[in-house]
């Protein structure tokens, strides 16, 4: 299968959107088709096998950038998390009171396009070309239509970015003038080529790109701000997949290419994602605004998967695989349904919330799913992956391991007391109206909750795909 | 030696035609006259005037039809957006249109440079018709003062080129740069000659408003009329760039060991200096000013590189896109604001309400001046970085990510009041001058995804 198709299908949802215009049902039914056939064309590579799924065009010639795409075994669960939180997105967007915006929705699928891109790239400048690209849409996106402070946290979160992706850049301007071959392809660098003392610069110059981005602990200060002033299509984006790809720069050039750098820094970086899943934790626990304990679960969980990549285990690793994936799916859930809540009691704080569980029981159902996933209990989607990246960091440092288990009951706690506040108790203001569902929404709700039961039950589906890439990954350690 | 032929009468020619008092025509006949100048620039054959047996202290290789195309490429969009500037009564604009392509036979001249002789009445063609092209709104004081200043700081600069030029002659007995390098090297490494490169290079690095020589940059910027400034930041900076990749990146790439270390030096001070100073600017031109201090900071790491083809490519397209992007700006301002000169960024906001086409092509314009990916922007930026990281100019490079970033601030600016503002601004709609900045932003795009296209047109003139 090859992957220029599935480049080229947001490319063209992209030009519709923009002429379809406000019509709300059409909107809905090219974002459902675009799920389907980015949906299938994925299946279809998987059937036909990763190693048939690859082009390679020279794209600059003087400087040796090739267009290489390919599917992997690696990127294959990221591209499925794209499609899935694209959708939610574009339903997220649809689902507001006031007419949709074409310019939103076309620059929801460019942005797909540009994370297709960063998934399938195999040359580091063009991984590179999309990985910043990505961040302009949802700039725009954010700063157009998020309230008022939105244009100052954006803009923070776009330079924050900015400057960790050009010390990314710097870096892979110094493997390529140090590489023999003169191209940025993703084969023609190997793990041993650079000194070890090269290796702890660009180990710390990808890091911190991609720490900035996920975002990882000490360089979070953008995150909360940006996902509670931006609209919800676009914090959804910034949640439920722009983060991941921090994570999968971890593992296809941090992990396999630097391990020297990861052996020197390892230790640091997990101690610091580790407290990162405490703090998040921490102040998830007092926030009064529904965005920010999302926010900061989110700063949480990924803290844990952020120290699960360093421990150089393959269990962690495939729990981070996991992870990611229900991570995605959770909080782009949460994130939806907590706009419904929002709305329906016209203030984002939770002390003036409370009984929305009567005004619709299928929401409740939905949001109990969703946070059941994002606690991990058993039979859910986040507990596969945190129990491995747990049991990875208990082999590494026993004590850290012990220490980020805390996450287990920390995560209950908030996401608890936000069930408990939002849903549960006395309505506070007077409204009768039930919450309006419609079917277009519930319809990507229910599929989004059923992915939480599914991968739950069966996380093989995730890891049979992965397994023997992650442990080539760990071939230098 | 054919297109100064040409560009020469075509100079006459609209002087001439100024007494038909005809704005509509003068502007016309200018730029179709430049249009053919290209033409003849890149189909004859440029020695088709040079009469065997005179040396004519110029050459016409590769380098300089490349860099006197894109001087007279970009000055045609120039002359076609100052038509608002120009009807205004006061202003002749036989003489404006004149004096400019006079000033373009010195660009290139400049371009084509391989002796002392052609270099110093190259820069004071260009330099004089500058002078008064700066002034060229009589009744605006602050264009009178833009010019004054012009002209004292710009005749000072002179004076340290050609005091430079004497030592160096005084060291190798020669005027021509072509044959400096082959001199002797105890000659070579003599202070006569130290002293002489130092102050070519200081003139050098005043002329491409390179800091710490950059302190008229600013206000000669903001004080001239619009087109006259745009003119100023592309086409000077073409041409001053070319003067310098002739004479220290082709004739005297061997001495790098007493140039190089103070291009370092006003690379860095141009990147701290640009970037720092523009984030707090309320004007538009001057902003522009500044980060047009801070690109000559970036063409300047292309230079320090020292590799001569990658040199070359690096700088001509950087400049493209520096230029492309600086007249789509000027193209949209230009026909919002017509002749208003005194730009603040806050007359930006909200005025992708009123004309968002506009909006989007400013957007573009300054997305690639940030170096953002999509716009043309940030592979000019990856063309000067690559050879300078190969150079291993590793703490150089450093410095210009983080000026890249600062840059994204302030760029980000006027992006801010465009989009993000609920106040209504007092523009013009759609006139007529905007398909310019469209041509433009379709370029920065273009080259944004294919740029090997573009490269491999820029590298076949």
């Amino acid at each position: 299968m090859n992957p220029l198709y599935l480049i080229l299908i947001p490319i063209g949802a992209s030009a519709l959107s923009l002429v379809l215009g406000k019509n709300r049902a059409l909107q809905q039914a090219l974002a459902g088709l675009v799920l389907l056939s980015t949906l299938s064309v994925l299946y279809l590579a998987q059937v036909s096998g990763f190693e048939h799924g690859r082009i390679q065009h020279q794209w600059i010639e003087s400087l040796g950038i090739y267009f290489a795409l390919a599917y992997t075994q690696l990127n294959f669960w990221f591209l499925v998390l794209t499609s899935l939180v694209v959708f939610a997105s574009q339903m997220a967007h649809l689902s507001k009171d006031e007419e949709p915006r074409s310019d939103v929705l076309s620059m929801i699928f460019a942005l797909q396009l540009f994370l297709f891109g960063v998934f399938l790239a195999q040359d580091l400048m063009l991984f590179y070309f999309f990985f910043e690209a990505s961040i302009l849409p949802v700039y725009f996106i954010s700063s157009r239509y998020g309230s008022p402070a939105a244009v100052r946290a954006t803009l923070k979160f776009f330079l924050f970015t900015l400057l960790g992706s050009l010390f990314m850049l710097l870096a892979i301007l110094y493997m390529r003038s140090e590489s023999s071959s003169g191209s940025f392809l993703f084969t023609s660098f190997n793990p041993n080529q650079f000194s070890n003392s090269a290796q702890q610069y660009l180990f710390l110059a990808f890091f911190i790109a991609f720490a900035i981005k996920m975002p990882l602990f000490p360089f979070h200060s953008w995150q909360a701000d940006t996902y509670t002033e931006s609209p919800v299509e676009s914090t959804i984006l910034l949640s439920g997949i722009l983060l991941k790809m921090g994570i999968y720069g971890m593992l296809i050039l941090v992990i396999p290419m630097f391990p020297a750098g990861v052996r020197e820094w390892g230790q640091v970086f997990i101690a610091l994602s580790v407290f990162g899943v405490i703090y998040g934790a921490a102040i998830a626990m007092v926030q009064y605004d529904i965005r920010r304990v999302l926010a900061f679960s989110s700063l949480s969980h990924v803290g844990l998967i952020g120290a699960g990549l360093l421990a150089y285990s393959d269990v962690a690793l495939e729990g981070v695989i996991l992870q990611m994936f229900a991570h995605g799916i959770n909080i782009s859930g949460l994130f939806f349904i907590s706009e419904y809540l929002i709305k329906q009691a016209g203030t984002r704080d939770l002390d003036q919330m409370g009984g929305l569980s009567q005004k619709s029981f299928s929401l409740t159902i939905l949001f109990f799913l969703f946070l059941l996933g994002s606690i991990a209990i058993p039979l859910t989607n986040g507990f596969p992956g945190e129990f491995q990246l747990l049991m990875g960091l208990f082999q590494y440092s026993p004590w850290l391991g012990i220490l980020s288990g805390l996450t287990i009951i920390f995560s209950s706690v908030y996401m608890f007391r936000l069930f408990q506040k939002s849903m549960l108790g006395t309505l506070n203001n007077s409204q009768t109206s039930a919450i309006k569902l419609g079917s277009a929404e519930s319809i990507s709700l229910w599929l989004l909750a059923s992915l939480v039961l599914i991968f739950g039950l069966f996380p093989g589906l995730i890891s049979s795909i992965t397994k023997t890439a992650l442990q080539t990954l760990l071939i230098a350690y | 030696m054919l297109t100064l032929t040409l560009l020469s009468i075509l100079g006459l020619v609209v002087l001439f035609t100024g007494f038909a008092n005809n704005i509509g025509l003068n502007r016309i006949l200018a730029a179709s006259g430049l249009l053919a100048c290209l033409g003849s620039l890149l189909f004859l054959p440029e020695n088709l005037l040079m009469i065997e047996g005179i040396p004519t202290l110029m050459s016409f290789d590769s380098v300089a039809i490349k860099f006197s195309t894109l001087a007279i490429g970009l000055t045609i969009p120039v002359v076609l957006f100052s038509g608002s500037f120009l009807r205004q009564e006061h202003v002749q604009s036989a003489e404006f249109l004149t004096v400019m392509i006079f000033s373009l036979v010195g660009v290139v001249m400049l371009t084509a440079i391989t002796h002392m002789l052609t270099l110093f009445v190259g820069l004071e063609t260009m330099g004089i018709c500058l002078y008064i092209l700066a002034g060229s709104d009589k009744k605006s004081s602050t264009s009178n003062e833009a010019a004054l200043k012009y002209l004292l700081l710009g005749a000072f600069a002179t004076g340290l080129v050609l005091f430079g030029l004497a030592m160096m002659y005084g060291a190798t007995g020669t005027m021509d740069f072509s044959q400096m390098a082959g001199v002797s090297g105890q000659v070579l490494d003599s202070a006569l000659m130290k002293i002489g490169i130092f102050f070519l290079v200081i003139g050098i690095l005043f002329k491409i408003s390179a800091a710490p020589f950059h302190f008229w940059a600013p206000d000669v910027y903001e004080g001239s009329p619009n087109p006259v400034m745009a003119y100023m930041s592309v086409v000077v900076k073409i041409a001053s760039f070319a003067a310098l990749f002739r004479i220290f990146g082709m004739y005297l790439q061997p001495l790098s060991f007493i140039w190089w270390d103070m291009f370092y030096y006003a690379a860095i001070a141009s990147l701290i200096v640009g970037n720092g100073l523009a984030l707090v600017q309320s004007s538009i031109k001057r902003q522009l000013a500044y980060s047009s201090i801070s690109h000559s900071g970036f063409l300047l790491i292309a230079v320090l590189s020292l590799r001569g083809i990658g040199m070359e490519n690096g700088l001509i397209f950087y400049l493209f896109i520096y230029g492309i992007s600086v007249l789509a700006t000027f193209g949209v301002l230009i026909s919002w604001f017509g002749i208003q000169s005194d730009l603040r960024l806050d007359q930006l906001k909200g005025a992708a309400k009123m004309d968002k086409s506009g909006a989007i092509v400013l957007t573009i314009a300054f997305l690639s001046m940030a170096g953002i990916p999509l716009t043309g922007g940030f592979f000019a930026k990856l063309f000067v970085f690559t050879p300078g990281m190969e150079s291993g100019l590793i703490q150089l490079l450093v410095i210009a990510i983080v000026a890249s970033v600062v840059g994204a601030a302030y760029y980000f600016v006027p992006i801010k009041n465009l989009w993000f503002s609920n106040e209504k601004a007092q523009i013009e709609e759609n006139a007529p001058i905007q398909w310019i900045g469209f041509i433009g932003a379709g370029l920065l795009l273009l080259s944004g995804i294919f740029p090997d296209l573009i490269q491999h047109i820029l590298n076949s003139l």
